[in-house]
């Protein structure tokens, strides 16, 4: 009876070195992920500095993925570049993006994305605040079509086409302290931006005690890493374990709370003194 | 009518019509294919220049496009593409990102009109531009598509062109109607007018109508061609006015020429081959015949009026040869019998078949002419041998004059050794002899050069005093010899640069002066130079030299300038010469313009005189020295027995500016100086003749120093002994200066300038300076120097050298030019003493060398002095042409040889300066 090669010691050990040649690369080896971020200076959550993407986001996911063995490498483009750039399959993921019907077709959301608010594999949940003239008594009380027009949003911010679906025209601008100056000066209308954004350009001595944040936010929403439909490189079980690292990261206190320290104070660079 | 229906052109057929067709035709098509080039040219840069802007336009935009293709922003796309639409050309503008999305589209619709169809042919209607957008220098992030409309740019480019083609038709239409007008009043009215004119001439009389030029064409082709018809005019007319003077002529020439022949002094006839068929007058009476019709009737052969048959024969051969005989000369017979000497010029006058129909000639009587050709042949031998006899003469006189500087040099070398009294009888008699040989050898050799007319004169300027008192010193010595007083007088008048022949002058003056000594046993010769007359351009100067001689017999006056000539034949057994001085003087004096005379009253003297014309020159360049002080305003004294000596002196003394008194005879002087001291006036130099009467001048001087009041007198002695010793016995009298006469007048005014300088010296300083002589005073102007004597003859170089050293000129020797070009190239000299003739190598090819810049000699500049024994008067400037500086003709006078020499040395005696009137 004939017995193969491969059953002899020799062969056992030729295959053995084979599978050792052609798995050691790969085990030697992290998996880099492509990830596009948005440019805009959305501070303290996603930005651009000398061409390198940064804020709290980035960090949340670099640190993440870092802990899956994988190797991050973030682009920061224009958004809507980044959006079509995911849609074609340039890059594998998209940082960071908020939920909308249109974009899941090409972009992976957790599980949750288009159903909670605030869901649980989110990077972060921002909330964006209206503020007005100190002068001005206006209160925000949940309904947008009472806001005080013009209403000011600094450009790339989701929320202009979330007002616009809304039917309310956004002023945008790349600065968001000009706009906050304008405001200043007119009195009039409404400056819609994150919190953190506007305590921090409201420090600023010129603007100091000319303007103030009304209570109720006017939205809050997740912001995810969104795989491209187009081309990954991940299964859905790798994503799932991606997003649970996110929100284990997300939930490290002694992390945050340094990244929150480290994001505090930061200016922003467009911003005219 | 038939004219007035000529000049009835058709306005079609006019030439303003036809120009002015025919330029506006030219115009117009040059107008055409210019404007179409025009046009061209402007659509290509219209083409070009829209390229241009919508790159421009682009450029400004694309930046944005850019940014808006980056940030996929469709608003600022929107913005972007209304920016490009603001050019009215551009109707499409498209912007893609690189997804290939659509980030701005904007179109719009232009107006179509005739320009549209015509753009398809010029332009593409519309052109698009894809312009790639760059963010970064990246790679390309999308797309912006441009279409530009090329209606605007067409419509411009078409206005542009239908003005251009219409402004052109306007202008062609404007330029004909003129033209027509301006070639109609400019062409054709002048024509018509002209040919108007020329229609009525009358063919008779054509230039009775001449043309006018019309106005404003004299110079161009019309004026051209009316002046030409009018030539023609003239020319027509004076072609029939020649024609009939022509006419009138040959009826009058036919008239004349019969008179001519009628008066001819000529013979004039018509023969056959045996008689005269016609002949005139002088024809006749040339043959001895008293009328013409004798002659025809009585010669009734040619031939035998021929005195030699044979020449009768000869001139029928070389007739019937050649038909025509010219010059032919002949002896014939006249009727009379008596011979006469005829030419005769004779040819046939054949008719149509070349037969000989008669002959015709012409006689003359050359009698007269054949004689004169006889004496001519005669003289002009008699004038060969002479000619023959006078270069030979020339050439002995060469190949004499040689060895005469040997014996000369050698005898007076001789005399200036110490000899025995027997031995200096016999060198003196040798020297008397070859001089007298030598004069008349000189004498022969001018006259044979004047006869054989190869007397030549040099023209250059020189001063005339020294010329003159050199010549005196060499009579004087003569004279004084023969214990006669000599003085040489010239006036202050007379001008001192002269232009002439210095040497003929000389020549001339020794010659009168010499004879004056000769014929003169006691009393003076006296040389006068004066001025006779001054214009501007020339002076006469008068020359006389006379003397107290023996005078002439006022019958023997006219025979006195011919020569060979003497008083008589005892003068010549008692005087000796040739006879040939004074023929000599007076054909020189005449070559040079001048005149020559004398006056003389037998037994008391003569006066010997010349004239000389000469151009006036400026005053020499040499600056005029002020007059020393030393001399002007002195008092002095001049003590003389000859009056003549006294105004010599005095003529000196006036031109010095010295208050000065003259005194005949020491008697007169010494009451004069004692007086002058008294008074407290003295005299402080008197200039004292040595030989006078009762009391000689050395008393006188012995006397003046014996006395305490006179002893300070400056004494200058002047004499014409010049005794050996004197000199040295004057200075111990105390004679400050002791001069010879004749004094020249430099010589004397530096005698008196160092003479009252040393007077002044002696006070303090020199009890007794030295004695002031002639020799002192050239000393001064003597410096160290070397000379190099060329010279191949061996008597005549040791000759030469014993002068030089004896003279204290040290010399060294060359035997030939090759020598002294050797010896001047290692050695320095300040002169050479050059003979002409040498083997190897002459004089004027030495001197050539030396003067060459490019050979090796030191000093290119060196002064050359030829010594030759040539005296033709060529030879000296030859000399000079070849480059010399001077000339010295053998045999050597010592005299005149260092006075030449002195002429070219340095003068280091910087005390004495020329008197200031020498240099006027």
């Amino acid at each position: 009876m004939a017995t193969s090669w491969t059953a002899t010691p020799f062969g056992k050990v030729l295959k053995l070195s084979v599978l050792l040649c052609m798995t050691t690369p790969a085990l030697l080896q992290a998996q880099s992920i492509t990830i596009c971020t948005d440019r805009n200076y959305w501070y303290p959550y996603t930005y651009e500095e000398q061409n390198i993407a940064k804020g709290m986001h980035v960090d949340i996911v670099a640190k993440a993925l870092s802990r899956l063995g994988y190797q991050p490498i973030f682009t920061p483009l224009p958004w809507k570049r980044c959006l079509q750039s995911i849609e074609v399959g340039l890059y594998n993921a998209i940082l960071s993006a908020s939920y909308k019907p249109e974009r899941a077709r090409y972009i992976h959301y957790p599980p949750d994305g288009g159903i909670s608010k605030q869901s649980e594999w989110r990077v972060m949940q921002v909330e964006y605040v209206v503020v007005v003239s100190r002068r001005d008594p206006y209160e925000f009380d949940g309904n947008p079509a009472t806001l005080p027009r013009p209403v000011m949003v600094p450009l790339g911010y989701s929320i202009a086409d979330d007002l616009r679906e809304l039917g309310i025209e956004a002023k945008t601008d790349p600065s968001t302290i000009r706009i906050m100056k304008e405001l200043m000066q007119t009195q009039k209308g409404v400056v819609i931006t994150p919190p953190m954004n506007a305590k921090a350009l409201m420090d600023d001595p010129i603007i100091s005690g000319s303007l103030r944040i009304n209570h109720l936010p006017f939205t809050s929403k997740s912001y995810f890493l969104g795989f491209s439909k187009t081309k990954s490189n991940l299964n859905l079980p790798e994503m799932k374990r991606i997003w649970d690292e996110i929100a284990a990261v997300r939930n490290d206190q002694a992390f945050m709370a340094q990244l929150f320290q480290r994001y505090a104070v930061k200016a922003d660079p467009n911003d005219e003194p | 009518m038939s004219r007035n229906r000529n000049m009835d052109i058709k306005f079609r057929n006019r030439l303003s019509y036809q120009q002015a067709k025919q330029t506006v035709f030219v115009a117009f098509l040059l107008g055409l294919i210019l404007g179409a080039v025009q046009i061209g040219m402007d659509l290509v840069k219209e083409r070009r220049q829209m390229d241009s802007t919508i790159v421009q336009i682009v450029g400004m935009q694309q930046d944005s496009a850019a940014r808006a293709a980056y940030e996929i922003d469709h608003v600022q796309a929107a913005n972007v593409a209304t920016g490009l639409f603001q050019y009215h050309a551009i109707c499409e503008v498209l912007i893609l990102d690189d997804f290939n999305g659509v980030l701005a589209s904007k179109k719009r619709t232009l107006p179509e009109s005739w320009v549209s169809k015509l753009l398809e042919l010029f332009f593409q209607k519309r052109k698009s531009y894809d312009f790639p957008l760059i963010m970064e220098k990246k790679e390309p992030i999308g797309l912006l598509k441009v279409t530009v409309d090329s209606y605007h740019v067409a419509e411009n480019f078409f206005s542009r062109a239908g003005l251009i083609l219409v402004s052109g038709m306007i202008r062609n239409i404007v330029l004909a109607f003129i033209l027509t007008l301006f070639f109609y009043y400019s062409l054709t009215l002048p024509l018509l007018r002209m040919i108007k004119k020329l229609a009525g001439t009358d063919p008779a009389r054509p230039a009775e109508e001449i043309l006018e030029e019309p106005r404003g064409h004299e110079r161009n082709e019309m004026g051209l061609l009316v002046q030409t018809i009018n030539r023609l005019l003239r020319g027509f007319e004076k072609s029939l006015v020649t024609r009939e003077r022509a006419e009138k002529a040959l009826r009058e020439s036919e008239e004349k020429y019969r008179s001519i022949i009628e008066n001819a002094t000529e013979g004039i006839f018509q023969a056959d081959n045996r008689r005269f068929l016609t002949a005139n007058t002088a024809l006749a009476q040339l043959l001895g015949y008293d009328a013409i019709q004798t002659l025809l009737d009585e010669v009734d052969h040619i031939a035998k009026l021929f005195a030699d048959i044979k020449a009768a024969k000869n001139l029928y051969r070389r007739l019937r040869r050649n038909n025509k005989v010219a010059n032919f000369e002949f002896q014939a017979v006249r009727q009379d019998d008596h011979l006469i000497d005829l030419s005769i010029n004779v040819h046939a006058v054949c008719d149509e078949n070349g037969h000989v129909k008669y002959y015709e000639g012409l006689v003359e009587d050359i009698t007269q002419r054949k004689q004169a050709e006889k004496l001519k042949i005669e003289k002009d031998a008699a004038e060969a041998a002479n000619t023959a006899k006078s270069e030979f003469l020339a050439n002995m006189s060469h190949e004499i004059r040689t060895p005469m500087n040997g014996i000369i040099g050698m005898t007076s070398l001789i005399l200036d050794s110490e000899l025995s009294p027997e031995q200096r009888s016999y060198a003196e008699a040798v020297q008397i002899s070859a001089d007298g040989l030598l004069s008349i050898i000189n004498d022969i050799l001018d006259f044979s050069k004047i006869e054989a007319g190869k007397m030549d004169f040099e023209t250059y300027d020189f001063d005339l005093r020294p010329a003159v008192e050199e010549m005196s010193e060499m009579i004087a010595l003569k004279a004084f010899e023969k214990g006669l007083e000599f003085a040489c007088l010239i006036q202050p008048d007379v001008p001192s640069r002269i232009r002439g022949d210095a040497g003929r002058l000389r020549q001339i003056l020794t010659n009168l002066a010499g004879n004056a000594v000769k014929f003169t046993e006691k009393g003076d010769v006296v040389v006068r130079v004066s001025l006779l007359q001054k214009t501007e351009q020339s002076a006469t100067i008068r020359f006389a030299v006379s003397d107290t001689g023996i005078g002439i017999p006022t019958d023997r006056l006219d025979r006195l300038f011919k020569s060979f000539s003497q008083i008589d034949i005892s003068t010549t057994r008692k005087y000796g010469g040739t006879g040939l001085g004074l023929a000599i003087s007076k054909r020189l004096v005449e070559m040079m313009g001048g005149k020559i005379g004398v006056e003389s009253h037998e037994g008391k003297g003569s006066t010997f005189w010349f004239t000389l014309v000469t151009e006036n020159l400026p005053p020499d360049h040499a600056p005029k020295s002020e007059l020393p002080q030393t001399v002007r305003g002195k008092r002095i004294l001049a003590v003389d027995d000859s009056a003549i000596n006294l105004e010599v002196v005095s003529s000196f003394l006036k031109v010095w500016e010295c208050e000065f008194q003259v005194a005949s005879s020491a008697k007169t002087a010494f009451p004069l100086l004692s007086k002058a001291a008294q008074i407290g006036n003295p005299f402080q130099l008197a200039i004292i003749d040595y030989m006078m009467p009762d009391i000689d001048g050395e008393m006188l001087g012995r006397m003046i120093k014996a006395d305490p009041q006179l002893k300070e007198t400056v004494l200058v002695m002047l004499t014409s002994r010049g005794m050996r010793g004197d000199a040295a016995n004057m200075k111990q009298i105390g004679f400050s200066a002791y001069l010879t006469k004749p004094v020249r007048k430099q010589q004397l005014f530096e005698c008196l300038v160092k003479a009252l300088s040393g007077r002044k010296t002696a006070i303090g300083q020199q009890a007794r300076p030295d004695l002031i002589t002639r020799f002192s005073l050239s000393r001064g102007k003597k410096v160290p120097v070397r000379i190099l004597l060329v010279e191949d003859n061996e008597i005549n170089r040791r000759l030469a050298l014993h002068m030089l050293n004896k003279a204290g000129y040290p010399a060294d020797f060359a035997t030939d030019g090759l020598e002294a070009i050797r010896m001047l190239t290692g050695n320095t000299y300040h002169l050479v003493l050059m003979d002409v003739n040498m083997p190897e190598m002459d004089g004027y090819e030495t001197t050539r060398i030396i003067r060459d810049p490019n050979s090796g000699v030191m000093d290119h500049d060196i002064p050359i002095i030829a010594m030759t024994a040539y005296a033709m008067r060529g030879d000296r400037e030859r000399c000079l042409k070849e480059g010399m500086n001077d000339y010295v003709s053998k045999p050597i006078k010592p005299a005149i040889l260092f006075d030449t020499i002195l002429k070219y040395l340095p003068d280091q005696n910087n005390i004495l300066k020329p008197s200031p009137d020498l240099e006027t």
